[in-house]
Order: structure tokens, then sequence, then C-alpha cells
């Protein structure tokens, strides 16, 4: 690993430390270009490595990457001392420091492959992980989706895989996750556990041992996913260090794969993001202290934060934050369960206290066409007519029963919300397996469930448990769909849902209802989708540390990788004023906003 | 052995402390580590020890850690009790899993070098 990428980290650790006011410095795009060429030992040109930048007095890093005769070049980024780096799986990261004035700087590099299995794991995704986990039989490729699907929500395959421990040590550690919420604070000591995780602990203890213990994966094992390749190389990407109100600074965030996948003690912070017509991007935040929402000036990269105390004088805690038609930021209050308002001319919050008797505000929200904010609620949807400050819940039709676990199991889980150009909204029960369909005029409420996953690794016993145990989009036995966060086409009748532990992206026509689902790569495990004005697909993927393009023209998936390890996007959204439109994204791992903007071909 | 695990894993706030009195002997001769070695045994000490042994401040609660801080755990350590710790974090406990697997022998003098910064 180069000595000099820890100290370069370290640099940048002391700028994010100080960040308090906007730095005086150079509009970005009007200094020099960096560019230069990569291959390996052998002398062949590398297709897809990943080439990193960042200036010594600048709080991002912009990425792009190598096309098929391994040459990359940066867009023009202002002048400074930069340390540029080159990242691909499989090889020892190459490096270079240097001052960039006005003009080119080109800088090659010779990529030697590594040879040793554990500093490749170290790169590796989630899905590269699950990739190379002992899976010959079908007992065992059963339990690869059985921790898919029960141990990555709060954390990327990655981050749990790179530990190594016997089967008692697994036991523990499955133990304790059963009886933990996602936000990381201790459990009650009465708690006995989430079921579902408890039903499968014996056996990923079992399985675990003997994956991820004494024995390590050889090299032979290894399956990495494939560079990136054409279209998928033709993206420039910045990376915005969110800084914690709190001072708190991550040694490692990622940005060097060597490293593996970080902890999010630090570097949980942004949950969702949501661009405006101004340039800025709002950022929702469950976590950091004093930090209701933020703002990102996604020009300079200068992040202010606002926050707002409620009548106990909590800062209060939100999950989803979105611009309206209006211009104004609406948030879901996870402190009081309300809707709460921003309004970014007179920077004034405005929070909407609910009834008593009304079902909360969940985490996931939307806004219609006239400015009022639709959320998730308790097995149901809630809105806000914005104009009159009245609530009106939305209960979602009884389960279905049969083969998931119906009305015995309770308040379901609800998770996803989106509103389609009609006004109707549409939220996701990823325990059922379905979509409901709320009729903005009518209230009425109509049930889109999609068929059983045909999975032969299923056995009776996982049947058993979808019929008995409650499921989630956090817990769920093999074979289930759990769809998990949506998104509406602005210009067409089509909601696109990201089928979470299925690895599939689902289309749903908003008039007939009728679903058509595409299989995405195996593990990713896709997670929540945005539609841009053309209406492409964007989808975040929790295990792959990626923004997946999908065209519903040619149903092309691109896979567009991300330049740090440990993502766990959560919400992807998109800008339609720019041309082409421009992908925005939280890392909730490792504590960065992500734009994607797409070259031309 | 069922049984045995399961009560154990009772949370009645009964952990596997270390030896805090030992025979008072020499110190081992410092030695320095550097400033990169310790941030990566910092990084490896958020990724593998965090979730325990480090308390936590969630908006607007304060989390007590759920095992002991480890505050001064090799401050002015004897060579005794720095093999105890090492021995403690390779091979576990009743209640902590055991990493001799899951660091490779540099990572666990990056760590240990990062401990005896607490």
């Amino acid at each position: 690993m180069y000595k000099w990428l820890s100290l370069m980290l370290g640099t940048t650790l002391a700028v994010v430390a100080l960040w308090a006011a906007p730095t005086a410095q150079s509009a970005m795009g009007t200094g020099g270009a960096i560019a230069g060429n990569i291959k390996g030992a052998d002398g062949r040109p590398i297709e897809g490595v990943i080439v990193s930048a960042r200036a010594s007095d600048e709080s991002f890093t912009t990425s792009v990457f190598t096309d098929r005769q391994g040459n990359y070049i940066f867009p023009s980024l202002a002048a400074g001392q930069y340390k540029i780096w080159a990242q691909a799986v499989g090889f020892e990261a190459g490096g270079a420091e240097f001052a960039l004035g006005s003009s080119r700087v080109d800088r090659n590099f010779t990529l030697t492959e590594l040879k040793v299995a554990a500093k490749i794991l170290k790169q590796m995704s989630g899905a590269e992980y699950l990739n190379s986990l002992p899976q010959s039989t079908p007992a065992d490729r059963r339990m690869v989706h059985v921790f898919k699907n029960n141990c990555t929500s709060c954390h990327t395959s990655s981050y749990v895989l790179q530990n190594r421990w016997d089967e008692h040590g697994w036991g523990i550690m499955v133990d304790l996750m059963s009886k933990m919420g996602s936000s990381g604070a201790p459990p009650n000591p009465k708690n006995p556990g989430n079921r579902m995780t408890k039903a499968y602990e014996q056996e990923l203890a079992e399985y675990l041992g003997r994956a991820r213990g004494a024995t390590e994966l050889t090299l032979g094992v290894l399956k990495p996913l494939p560079r990136p390749t054409g279209e998928a190389t033709q993206v420039v990407i910045t990376e915005y260090d969110l800084p914690r109100t709190d001072g708190q600074i991550q040694p490692y965030h990622g940005s060097d794969w060597s490293m593996g996948t970080p902890s999010r003690f630090v570097g949980r912070a942004a949950h969702d993001v949501w661009p405006d017509a101004e340039g800025n991007v709002w950022i929702a935040d469950d976590a950091v202290p004093d930090r209701t929402i933020a703002k990102l000036d996604s020009r300079t990269g200068k992040v202010t934060d606002y926050s707002f105390k409620n009548h106990e004088g909590k800062t209060v805690s939100t999950h989803t934050a979105a611009v309206d038609v209006n211009g104004k930021v609406w948030a879901s209050n996870r402190t009081d369960r309300t809707f709460i308002l921003f309004d970014p001319r007179t920077e004034q919050f405005t929070n909407f206290m609910r009834p008593e008797h009304m079902p909360t505000v969940g985490s996931v929200l939307h806004t219609d066409s006239k400015g009022n904010p639709w959320a998730t609620s308790e097995n149901g949807a809630i809105k806000l007519d914005a104009a009159t400050g009245q609530y009106t819940y939305y209960e979602a039709p009884p389960a279905e029963g049969g083969s998931i676990c119906g009305n015995e199991c309770g308040n379901w889980n609800t998770y996803g919300i989106a509103v389609d150009r009609d006004d109707n909204a549409w939220i996701t029960q990823p325990g059922l397996d379905r979509l409901v369909k709320v009729d903005g005029r009518t209230g009425q409420t109509t049930s889109v469930l999609l068929e059983a996953l045909l999975l032969q690794e299923v056995t009776a016993v996982d049947r058993e448990r979808r019929r008995t145990i409650r499921a989630s989009g956090n817990q769920a036995p093999p074979g289930q769909k759990a769809p998990r966060r949506n998104m509406a086409a602005p210009n067409d009748d089509v909601v696109w849902a990201a089928l979470y532990t299925s690895d599939r992206l689902a289309r749903i026509d908003t008039k007939t209802l009728r679903v058509r689902e595409y299989p995405m790569t195996p593990y990713t495990m896709p997670y929540s989708t945005a539609v841009d004005r053309n209406g492409v697909v964007y989808i975040s993927t929790i295990n792959q540390d990626a923004i997946v393009k999908f065209n519903p023209t040619t149903e092309r998936f691109t896979e567009y990788y991300l330049p740090t390890r440990g993502t766990e996007i959560r919400l992807v959204q998109v800008d339609n004023t720019t041309d082409p439109p421009t992908v925005w994204a939280s890392y909730n791992r490792s504590n960065k906003v992500a734009r994607l903007q797409f070259r031309a071909p | 052995m069922k049984g045995l695990r399961q009560a154990v894993l009772v949370f009645a706030g009964v952990w596997m402390f270390l030896p805090l009195e030992l025979p008072a002997q020499s110190p081992p001769a410092a030695q320095a580590a550097d400033s990169a070695t310790i941030e990566r045994g910092q990084e490896w000490f958020y990724q593998r020890c965090s979730l325990c042994h480090l308390g936590r401040v969630l908006k607007n609660e304060t989390h007590e850690p759920m095992a002991p801080t480890l505050n001064g755990v090799l401050k002015d350590a004897s060579a005794a009790r720095e093999a105890a710790v090492r021995e403690q974090i390779a091979e576990g406990s009743l209640r902590m899993p055991g990493f001799r697997h899951g660091l490779t022998a540099q990572e666990f003098e990056e760590l240990m070098a990062y401990l005896k910064t607490l």
C-alpha cells in the first residue's frame, strides 16, 4: 500500500476538520487536465481502472475510468497540489503526486497483479465476496441466500465477511445482531431477538464458521466482478466529504481499497439526498448530533447544517428529505414521527404536528404535483395537506396470506413510497412481497402482489418460515423478493421498484398493474430507484458499490462502479435540470455525497 | 452445549474482564509506532472492535458501550498484561469472538499500536 496514500488521507482529514466556511478557491473546471495511460505488467492496456484525483485544499475527490486503450482523462480541474491514485480489484494501486497548473499533466501507470488472496479480498465488494463463498452444493448455495437476505441491510456483505471467526465466534455475532437495530444502539437485554434471524442463527454460524473461519479463501475461488467496459467507463464521479457536526473524523473512508470496507461508526450520517434546481443537494441525517438536514453546494463543496429542536428540546432526526415543486424541502421527522418543512429562502422549519390518534409518519417520503408530502406509515401511507395541515391515513389491504405470514404476523413493515404523475402513491411492503397503490383522489388501496421467486435452493424449512415468521426488508428467507424502494417515471405511467433480496428490477404499469421483472447481477441487492425525464432508471445496489443504469428501450443494464468501498447507498436521485441528467447519491457508510456526470459516448 | 451457550448469552451484564491486578513488573521498553501505523490500527479498531467497545452518540441519545471500554488497557502495561490482551483478542471469550484468523500479523500489530495510545 502506498504510504503516501495514508499521508494524503491525513491531509484530507485536516481539511475536513477545519471546514467551517467556504474556502477561497478557484471554481471547478478552470485549471488544467490530468491524463495518462494504464497498462499491466504484460504491457497490455487495462480498461475499467478507477483513477481518482484530489487537491490538497479541496474537500472532494474526482474520479474517471480508463477506456479500452487504457487511457484516462479528467475534466478540467482547478490548479493545485494533487495526489492521484489508480485502483482495480486484483491489482496493486498506482499513485502519483504533482502540482497542476493550467496545462495538462500526464501520468502513466503500470499496475502489478496481486497474488495474495487476502489482499484481493480486502478490495472486494459485497457481491464479490458472496460470489467467492463456498457454494458448490445446493445447501451451501442456500446459505449464501440466507446470509444475503438476513445479514446485509445494515452493513454491506463485505463489511461482515472481511471477518473470519470460528463457529462459536459467528454464533456470538449473529445472536447479537438479532437483537440490535440498524442504528447501532445497544439492544435491550430483554429483547429476545428477531425471530427470522434467530431461526437461521445456528445454520449461519455453522456455514460462516466454515466459509469465513480458520481457512482463508484461495486465489482460485475468488470471483471478482468484471471491470467496467465501454459505456460504463464514460462517467465522471465527484465525491464530496460530508463533515460531521461533532468533528469526528474517520481515518479511512473507503477510498483506499487495501484497507477493506470501513466501519460506519463515524461514517453513518446522510441517509438520503435530493437535488434542487439551484445546484444544491439536500441531505437527510438520522445519526449526527445537531443536524436535522444539511445543504451541499455542489459548486463549492460547502456544507451548511440546519438544526431544528422540537418541543422537548431534541434535535429532530430525518430519514428522507425531498424537494417539492415549489423548491421547498420536506423531511420525515423521525423524532416526532411527523412531516417537517424547511423553506430554503427563509431558512425556517415548520413542524406539522400530528393528531394523537393518527398513525405515525414513517421514514420514507415523497411529494405530489401540488407540493403535498406523502410518507410510509404503519401498514399503509400517510399524507399531509400542506395548505391546511390536515393528515390523512390510508390503510393497506389485509395481507393475502397463504404462503406468506399474513394477519397473524401483525404490523408489516412499509418501507418505500413513490408518487406517480397522477398523484397516486405507491408503497412497498417487503415482508409481504407486494406493493400497494393508493388512489390519490379516492383513497382506494389496491394490492399488487409479486409472484413467488422460483429458487431451487429454497427448502421446506424456508417455506415454513416464510409462512410463520414475519419477514421484512432486513430479514427474509430465501425466495423472498422484498420490494424495497421505488420511484415513478415523471413522464410515463410506470413505477420502478428495487426487488432487494431477489436481485431484480420490477416495472409496474400504474394503469394495468402488470408487473415485469428484470434480473440484475446476482447478489448485488438493488435498494432504491430513480427515473430521469427520459424514462431511464437508476438503481443503487447495497452489495456492489455501484449505480446501475437501466434503459427500458434496450432493456440493457450499465453498471457504474464507484471509487469508494463501502458506500451503502440507500437512495439514488436524479437532477433532471442538467443535460444529460445528473445522478446523486449519499454514502450511508462512508459519509460522502456522490455525483455522477455522464460523458458523451 | 446449546443450553450452556444460551445461558452465557443472556445479557446479565457479566463480562469476562481482563485481570487488572498483576504482579508488579518493569514495563517493556517503549517502542514508538509511527503515525501511519497507529492510523491503520485505529481503522482496524473501528472495523473490528467499535461495535462493542465504543459508546456512541446517535442524534440525541448517548449510549454506553456494551463491552468494557479500552481506555488505558495497555497504558504502562507490563509484558504479562500485554500478553494477556493479545491472548484475549486472538482467542476471544464466551462473549467475544476471537480474531486470530481475521487479522494478519501486521494488522494485529497495528491494532496493538493503536490500543497503546488509548
